[in-house]
């Protein structure tokens, strides 16, 4: 990991922080362009606090009993 | 093929409107700015009377031939080289530091205008050439749009500052540029809109670098409105009830947050932004107004290239899905000219 | 701008209760909620409230009041006051200006959620499979490993997942002394996917303070040894959000959009399913998702199911479809399910988690 990136998590503002990671590949297969390769993001080195991602935060399985305390 | 132009992180934006691209059937390439700082390998070739320009990631050319429009989403922070701590220029001598540092902020703008330029020849979804405002000559526009605005002021002179306050009351400033981020090492300084009244005022010198004030205007909501090839998306933000956010809403309150809710234009004013919009030659921008208690609305300011997932998401407009839609519009009228 | 005659073009009425669009009511046998969808939490509201709330939207305090013929005056105040208290609505002179919330939305992905089942007996071949999970869009993944998973296990895993489109991995594993917090954190910082460690069969019940990026890493005691454990039904599982309140209008929460890897390979909607579309070795995710009636389930909600329907939790609870009250009964309650809506009473009565926002379990 770049040294740069490193600290970048502690010096991002709190609206930066709300944002979730993300990897991200393309394949796009095509006769006409076989060669053609979508771009790829490396998962980001840090992320939010407590937020999953865009649009999923429900449970996928429920297996846990939950506790009466917590 | 759609080329977005964007950045490597914190863009959930770009990545949600390359997920519709792909379900609509439009492939697209991404390249962040950060590729010009050695994440991709780039070449650029004037040879024999040819030019070229490449990017290759992982050994992989880019097919920027193969681009049908182009979507300006974000680029790199330009004056990155500023304030990266990793840089070692000229530790001992800042003056140097600064210089050298500028140096490659300058050397970088040159070459993503340049890159800019030669893409120049197809649709975009904002050209940054051509998507570049003037807070104080938008201003001017709108109101010679019908728009009513904030009574406003740039000065160097305290008593001419003082003289627009006994007239109008509590005031705000704000940068007339950009709004800033200032890193100071763990910390970082926001530059949120502010208030003065009188007391303030009496505390500057008589003469200060040139500001922009405004008259406060007593809000009941703010409306922020994505504008998009002709329509208008629009949202009203509570945010009056919160004194953490009267002033400035982006002060966000993360254990109650504004009110986001869906809000509905009247025809009038949606005439209005879109006279303005044509005037200004923008196709895509996010507006800022306000709703006054007295029922008025009031213009603050336009962002050509701004976050619309803020106004989407609360409201469900599917603006993300629109954008690439929109997007594949331009692609293909422009494989038909 | 003041005038004796009446302005047409936008005559300041007289203020009205407006709800936030993001605040939506939701009528259950014996109460009713306020479903907060930004602030992410619900509000109990008798059943009168509701009534006002919806059919007498847009109508004056005074025209409401007389509606009751001014018996209620006292109880409507009070009402209005807690609304106002918890910022669910406001004075709203202007209601044409201020729509509902439409709540039509479907992601774009075919598959979000996955869910892979494992445990000693499994010979997955996890860069194939979630290559495979990666093209139908899948965003979020959560792996089931029944039996107790060394690191080396979980890292083969995540590994697979290093360079595609996962934005989301959660980890259930048995519980082995190499497991250690630390060992658990230096796994979760090497794969910035993982959002969450659940360590079960754990010899004692530890919750971690959530890492600076946000996971969670929890060791618990109880034995999760197959997909029987799955289907609970419990506030805890709850989620306010619009993409969870929008899905569950249409369709089931839990199966929608899902799709699963048994331990044995088999592809099915949810491994509590018998409903096989084929071996993961033999039939691609693809073709098995193809098939009519993979996603037959998935249009079943909560208001075609019995009790449920009546229920003020239906579009914020999280179905199961596998545990069945009655198994002969597709449109029967989830079999875990202890509340009923009629008595507004879980059996034995669940404590809210900390994190719901509630205001008094009994209204």
């Amino acid at each position: 990991m770049d040294d740069d990136r490193k600290d970048l998590f502690e010096r991002l503002t709190p609206e930066a922080r709300e944002l979730a990671p993300v990897g991200y590949r393309f394949l796009h297969a095509s006769p006409t362009r076989a060669a053609t390769i979508m771009r790829l993001v490396e998962s980001k080195h840090y992320r939010a606090g407590g937020y999953v991602c865009a649009s999923f935060r429900k449970p996928i399985s429920k297996c846990c009993r939950q506790d009466d305390e917590l | 093929m759609i080329l977005i132009l964007s950045q490597s992180s914190m863009e959930p934006t770009t990545e949600e409107v390359m997920d519709c691209l792909e379900a609509l059937g439009e492939p697209c390439v991404r390249l962040n700015g950060e590729d010009l700082d050695g994440d991709a390998a780039l070449r650029f070739r004037v040879e024999a009377g040819t030019a070229d320009l490449a990017f290759e990631v992982d050994g992989v050319e880019l097919p920027l031939a193969e681009a049908g429009a182009v979507w300006f989403r974000r680029w790199l922070h330009e004056r990155r080289a500023e304030i990266s701590p990793s840089l070692l220029t000229a530790q001992d001598n800042p003056k140097l530091d600064y210089e050298l540092r500028r140096h490659l902020t300058l050397e970088s703008r040159k070459l993503s205008d340049f890159i800019f330029s030669r893409l120049a020849g197809l649709p975009w979804l904002s050209h940054p050439h051509r998507a570049s405002l003037n807070k104080l000559d938008t201003l001017n526009r709108a109101a010679q749009a019908g728009f009513a605005t904030p009574a406003t002021l740039v000065t160097t002179e305290r008593e001419a500052l003082r003289r627009f306050c006994e007239t109008h009351g509590t005031v705000i400033t704000k940068p007339a540029g950009e709004v800033e981020m200032f890193l100071d090492g763990e910390r970082s300084h926001f530059l949120f809109t502010t208030t003065l009244d009188l007391a303030a005022v009496d505390a500057l010198p008589a003469r200060f670098a040139p500001s922009l004030f405004q008259e406060m205007v007593d809000k009941a909501y703010e409306l922020r409105i994505f504008y998009l090839a002709g329509e208008c998306h629009a949202m009203a933000i509570f945010s009056q009830a919160d004194p953490q956010t009267q002033t400035d809403f982006r002060r966000y309150n993360r254990e109650r947050p504004n009110r986001m809710v869906p809000y509905r234009l009247r025809p009038p004013t949606e005439d209005r932004i879109r006279r303005l919009m044509a005037d200004l030659g923008l196709e895509t921008g996010s507006l800022d107004l306000l709703q006054t208690r007295d029922g008025r609305e009031v213009f603050l300011e336009i962002n050509p290239v701004g976050q619309f997932g803020m106004v989407s998401k609360p409201c469900n407009y599917g603006l993300e899905k629109k954008v690439a839609q929109l997007l594949m519009r331009k692609a293909a009228d422009g494989r038909r000219s | 701008m003041t005038s004796s005659e009446p302005n047409t073009a936008g005559a300041p009425r007289e203020p009205v209760f407006a709800l936030f669009a993001c605040c939506i009511p939701v009528k259950g046998a014996r109460r009713s909620v306020v479903c907060d969808l930004q602030r992410q939490s619900f509000q109990f509201i008798p059943n009168g409230l509701y009534e006002i709330l919806t059919e007498h939207a847009g109508k004056s305090v005074a025209e409401i009041k007389g509606f009751y013929d001014h018996e209620y005056d006292e109880e409507i105040d009070e009402y209005f006051t807690f609304l106002l208290h918890h910022e669910l609505g406001f004075w709203c002179g202007e209601p044409d200006r201020f729509p509902a919330l439409d709540l039509d939305w479907e992601t774009p992905e075919r598959i979000t959620n996955a869910i892979l089942d494992v445990d000693d007996g499994s010979r997955h071949d996890y860069g194939a499979i979630l290559g495979q999970l990666d093209d139908l869009g899948c965003k979020a993944l959560e792996v089931r490993c029944f039996h107790r998973c060394t690191l080396n296990g979980l890292r083969a895993i995540l590994e697979a997942a290093r360079h595609g489109r996962l934005r989301s991995i959660d980890l259930l594993a048995g519980h082995l002394p190499e497991l250690t917090p630390d060992a658990l954190e230096s796994l979760a910082r090497e794969h910035p996917r993982v959002s969450r460690i659940v360590v079960h069969s754990a010899p004692e019940q530890r919750l971690m303070p959530p890492l600076r990026t946000g996971v969670t890493i929890e060791y618990r005691t109880e034995v999760i040894d197959s997909p029987r454990c799955c289907g609970q039904v419990h506030p805890g599982y709850f989620v306010v959000d619009f993409e969870t309140f929008a899905e569950g209008r249409k369709h089931n929460t839990c199966l929608n959009r899902k799709l699963s890897v048994d331990a044995r390979g088999e592809i099915k909607n949810c491994p509590s399913m018998t409903r096989s579309f084929g071996n993961v070795r033999e039939v691609s995710l693809h073709s098995a998702l193809a098939q009519r009636d993979f996603a037959a389930l998935w249009s079943i909600n909560k208001d075609q199911i019995a009790i449920c329907k009546d229920c003020e939790f239906r579009y914020v609870c999280t179905d199961c479809r596998a545990y069945l009250r009655d198994a002969a009964d597709l449109y029967s309650k989830p079999s875990k399910c202890t509340y009923d809506p009629y008595t507004a009473e879980w059996q034995p009565p669940a404590d809210m988690p900390a994190g719901i926002h509630t205001k008094g379990a009994s209204e």
